[in-house]
């Protein structure tokens, strides 16, 4: 990588008097957190989104270890007296029985879910891309931006305090009537803690209406729609879903808290409600949001693949169209959470329809395998890490089919099968594209390269440590371990023990990427505006991005795949790793 | 199901026990484990080729220096078409298996005898068709006391299902079903056991703190003995009022939460409370030594548990109102008093196992006598 020339220096170097977004201001450090805290760049936010969703993915990474720490045994291992006993041990409620752990699971979930794989990828990954990708000055509301963001840690703040309280243990789905009207709410905890997921759901509907105007309206002089890179297409439906599913789980959450507090009666059948009116009405928002999670992910995967194997994304239209294609099936699909709970006709009807959100998905498995054909593949972290997630979101998408098929989902439903499959297509899928998307974009967003080495080490151990973690879950759940168990039977034993044993290589995997980021930061090298030579606009400016984003205003020639057009025809791409630089745009909006 | 899928499932190879640890208890089950293995296969074939693919092409296609790009096209109609219609057909017949599968283990034939069960926090209370309830226990993992359920070899038996307080739900992963256990309504699947043996229950819908421990065990037995051991089951009216009472204490999964020995529990202990002073929370309490007072509270505190909040307890018992009828709550309050040292004459009976258990744990709760 240290052969890369840097066009921008031989051609523009009268423009660089405008320094990078990162370039503290005069006036010390008050000054500069101020500014930061201040900000409306949508980089800065990027960034500030970056830390608050890693503080919560460190969070909720401790519990899921202390989960699987308590499973290393049938009966209890955080006991009472010992010091991780009482480390979690909160209020009076918690003396007896599996209290802990059931806060435990809940913080770990509500956490991941909420707090980390909605906003990820897009607060951080899609707010600092779109506008370069799109070749615009910022997202088209900068102000709501920023609301957005403190909306965020407002939410944050009140899942910590439900914590610090004395925990939530009702499961992060918080199923009606034990979350309504069983489940200790001392301090408030229930309350507080469906209200963080409330109040985050205003986070997520602003940012997503923030993308949408933007990609409508702030697109570059020549970027048509179907000139724009994919993950941009995979935000924009990501946007959809979050703009029309979030209100619903706000308003039920609403209702949930209504009934907690007031004991008006909406879904305890005590007070007169139905308990499965709450499921219609959660898995209405909580199943399109497994898609504003993966659809991002996707998209991250579809850039890494193109710009490291340098080749067109096969069958644009049809991954594009998948995009949009999901985001319409999966507003019809929300009931196949329930097929143990439903009528035959209910059931047969959702079955029938997920079968449905399949194809898509498998079309676009097909597309980016078909991208690598006669391709130029580096070996690069975010290259590994897209080809995991190929072999880690297949295994998740393909274990949906047994559970998508009624007679088997009647067995498999509510037991570890379930649990491995999500975390397959959430971790396996969502998560890794956005550690492999954080190494793509890393120079980038901070002007330093990280250690490829120690990059490659690090996906090795999560891969490894992910596979052993969650590929033993599916025997325990087809032999009979139900989900949310804090003790088992002795049977199950040896399969807890090596799933704990691999949760620990995955956690050791993670550090070591902590750590690798750390170094990039403290002693890495210069990063070029363009490392893996890619053809998107971010790759057009400086790394990290001057304030502005761009010198000039982009005026598009080329589309953001045409590496074939691009780089001279029958060359050796490692001679020529970069395209030519955009010509200068003349205003002419 | 056909014939041949059926045979398949019967013989059930080796994966497929590896796979499900046990062989399916009965035809449907099995049936179930040919789906799976069916879909399996399916996902097998096409993940070894896909990926299989991927590897070949990123070791061939590998950058290396000296090695020219290469153009391919960008998209391919007929492929795209093909490989978007031929696993939707896949698709299309593994919904119908599937479909087929669960309607034949959900919609029982008519001749099926009905077991009602009912779920609480955390025990399944189980009532024969002749009002017998089952009264043997067996400790499986965690749970000392887990309900024995049994039921005829060769008969069909339905589990009507309902709960009384929070959602569970009823699986028997040897039969490779389950269903929800709501409270507001009634739910219902059947199997049929083809012989004699033991199978475990799991509660599947998370319902609170010991959720884990909310397990039970099926025993298929021959029909004749089922016969004779339900009919032996039904309640001796002829019993003393205390004993009836003990037997619908814990019939009713009221010992989940209600010691008997003084130990600690969610709710407070029966041990020495009837005609001790209780403290009641935001009203007056419970007078010491006024039988009828304490009497009306028990009937309260069954059939409103929310009236009258025992200082220290969380309101979380759900009402028992319409359960017991008048000569129940009758048998209850007789039960309860005889645990009370103050009762007349005192209750020297021997107490049950778990009782004891209970005792060895009070702790540091030195004077039962407060709860």
């Amino acid at each position: 990588m240290t052969t890369i020339n840097t066009p921008h220096d031989s051609g523009h170097d009268g423009h660089h008097d405008e320094g990078s977004y990162l370039t503290p201001v005069e006036g010390g450090l008050v000054t500069n957190i101020i500014r930061w805290a201040t900000t409306i760049d949508h980089k800065k936010l990027g960034m500030m989104y970056l830390v608050a969703v890693l503080i919560m993915f460190f969070l909720g990474g401790m519990m899921a270890m202390a989960v699987r720490a308590e499973l290393w045994s049938p009966t209890r291992v955080l006991a009472d007296g010992t010091v991780t006993g009482q480390l979690f041990q909160w209020g009076d409620g918690a003396a007896q029985g599996y209290e802990n752990f059931n806060r435990i699971f809940t913080i770990h979930g509500a956490v991941m879910v909420f707090l980390v794989i909605i906003p990820g990828i897009p607060a951080v990954l899609g707010n600092f891309l779109l506008p370069l990708m799109l070749g615009a000055k910022d997202v088209a509301f900068p102000r709501l931006n920023l609301l957005s963001w403190y909306i965020y840690c407002l939410g944050a703040l009140f899942a910590v305090a439900s914590l610090i309280g004395s925990g939530v243990d009702t499961g992060w789905t918080f199923y009606t009537p034990y979350s309504s009207s069983h489940a200790s709410n001392e301090y408030g905890n229930v309350v507080l803690m469906t209200s963080a997921a409330f109040i985050l759901g205003f986070s997520s509907i602003l940012t997503g209406l923030n993308f949408i105007v933007t990609i409508h309206k702030l697109r570059c002089p020549g970027m048509g729609w179907f000139d724009m890179p994919l993950f941009i297409w995979a935000m924009y439906a990501t946007s959809i879903i979050q703009v029309l599913a979030t209100p619903v789980i706000g308003i039920t959450l609403a209702l949930l808290i209504y009934e907690r507090l007031l004991h008006v009666g909406i879904f305890d059948p005590s007070l007169g409600g139905d308990p499965v009116l709450f499921q219609h009405f959660f898995w209405f928002y909580s199943h399109p949001v497994v898609y504003v999670m993966i659809l991002p992910g996707m998209g991250v995967v579809t850039e890494i693949i193109a710009v490291h194997a340098r080749k067109p994304v096969f069958g644009y239209r049809a991954i594009a169209f998948a995009s949009l294609g999901i985001a319409g099936v999966s507003f019809l699909v929300w009931a196949h959470h329930m097929f143990a709970s439903m009528g035959e006709l209910a059931s047969a009807i959702f079955s029938a329809l997920t079968f449905f959100v399949a194809i898509p998905t498998a079309v676009k498995v097909f597309n980016w395998i078909a991208t690598l054909y006669k391709g130029s593949i580096a070996f690069t972290t975010p290259m590994f890490y897209a080809l995991a997630f190929l072999f880690l979101f297949s295994i998740g998408g393909l274990t949906g089919l047994p559970l998508a098929t009624l007679a088997t989902d009647m067995h498999l439903h509510d037991s570890y099968f379930i649990v491995a499959h999500f975390h397959y297509t959430m971790m396996g899928g969502t998560i890794i594209a956005a550690i492999g998307g954080l190494h793509h974009w890393w120079p980038k967003m901070t002007g330093k390269m990280y250690n490829e080495r120690v990059g490659i080490l690090g996906c090795l151990l999560v891969f490894v440590g992910f596979n052993v973690t969650f590929f033993t879950q599916f025997f325990l759940g087809t032999q009979g371990m139900p989900r949310r168990y804090a003790s088992y039977i002795d049977e199950f034993q040896l399969l807890h023990q090596i799933s704990t044993v691999g949760s620990f290589i995955l956690a050791t995997g993670m550090f070591v990427h902590a750590a690798n980021f750390i170094h990039s930061l403290i002693a890495g090298a210069k990063a070029p505006p363009n490392p893996w030579g890619g053809l998107s606009l971010e790759w057009n400016t400086d790394s990290p991005p001057i304030e502005h984003n761009f010198h000039h205003e982009p005026l598009l020639t080329h589309g953001p795949y045409d590496y074939e057009d691009v780089y001279p025809p029958h060359c050796d791409p490692a001679d020529y790793p970069l395209p030519e630089p955009l010509p200068e745009g003349n205003s002419t909006h | 199901m056909n014939m041949l899928s059926l045979t398949l499932a019967q013989q059930g190879g080796p994966l497929t026990r590896l796979i499900f640890g046990t062989r399916g208890a009965s035809d449907l089950a099995r049936d179930t484990d040919y789906v799976f293995m069916w879909i399996l296969w399916f996902c097998i074939i096409w993940f070894v080729f896909l990926m299989g693919l991927m590897t070949f092409w990123v070791i061939k296609y590998r950058r290396r220096p000296g090695v020219p790009m290469q153009r391919s096209p960008h998209h391919n109609t007929k492929l795209e078409l093909a490989w978007t219609i031929l696993p939707s057909v896949f698709l299309g017949y593994m919904f119908y298996i599937g479909l087929e599968g669960y309607l034949s283990k959900l919609v029982a034939p008519t001749n099926a005898e009905t077991i009602d069960v009912v779920g609480t926090k955390w025990d399944w209370l189980i009532t024969y068709d002749n009002g017998a309830n089952p009264p043997d226990k067996t400790v499986i993992g965690g749970k000392p006391d887990a309900p024995v359920i049994l039921i005829p070899v060769g008969r069909p038996v339905q589990f009507r299902m309902t709960s009384r307080d929070v959602l569970h739900s009823f699986w028997i992963p040897d039969f490779r079903f389950k269903f929800d256990v709501i409270p507001n309504r009634y739910t219902s699947f059947w199997i049929e056991a083809e012989e004699p043996g033991e199978h475990i229950i799991f509660c599947a819908e998370y319902c609170g703190d010991k959720h884990s421990e909310m397990l039970g065990q099926l025993v298929a037995v021959p029909a004749e003995e089922y016969d004779r051991l339900k009919a032996s089951w039904t309640v001796d009216l002829s019993l003393p009022p205390v004993q009836l009472g003990e037997m619908i204490a814990k019939n009713n999964g009221c010992l989940g939460c209600h010691t008997t020995g003084g130990g600690v529990s969610v709710g407070s202990t029966w041990h020495n409370a009837w005609g001790n002073e209780v403290p009641i929370e935001g009203s007056t309490n419970i007078p010491a030594d006024d039988p009828l007072a304490w009497d009306n509270y028990i009937v309260e505190s069954i059939t409103n548990p929310t009236a009258k909040i025992h200082q220290g307890f969380p309101p979380v018992m759900t009402s028992y109102a319409g359960v017991f009828d008048e000569r129940e709550l009758s048998w209850l309050v007789a039960y309860i008093t005889s645990l009370s040292e103050k009762a007349a004459p005192p209750a020297q009976e021997t107490p049950p196992a778990d009782e004891q258990a209970e005792q060895e744990d009070q702790g540091e709760d030195s004077n039962p006598g407060e709860q």
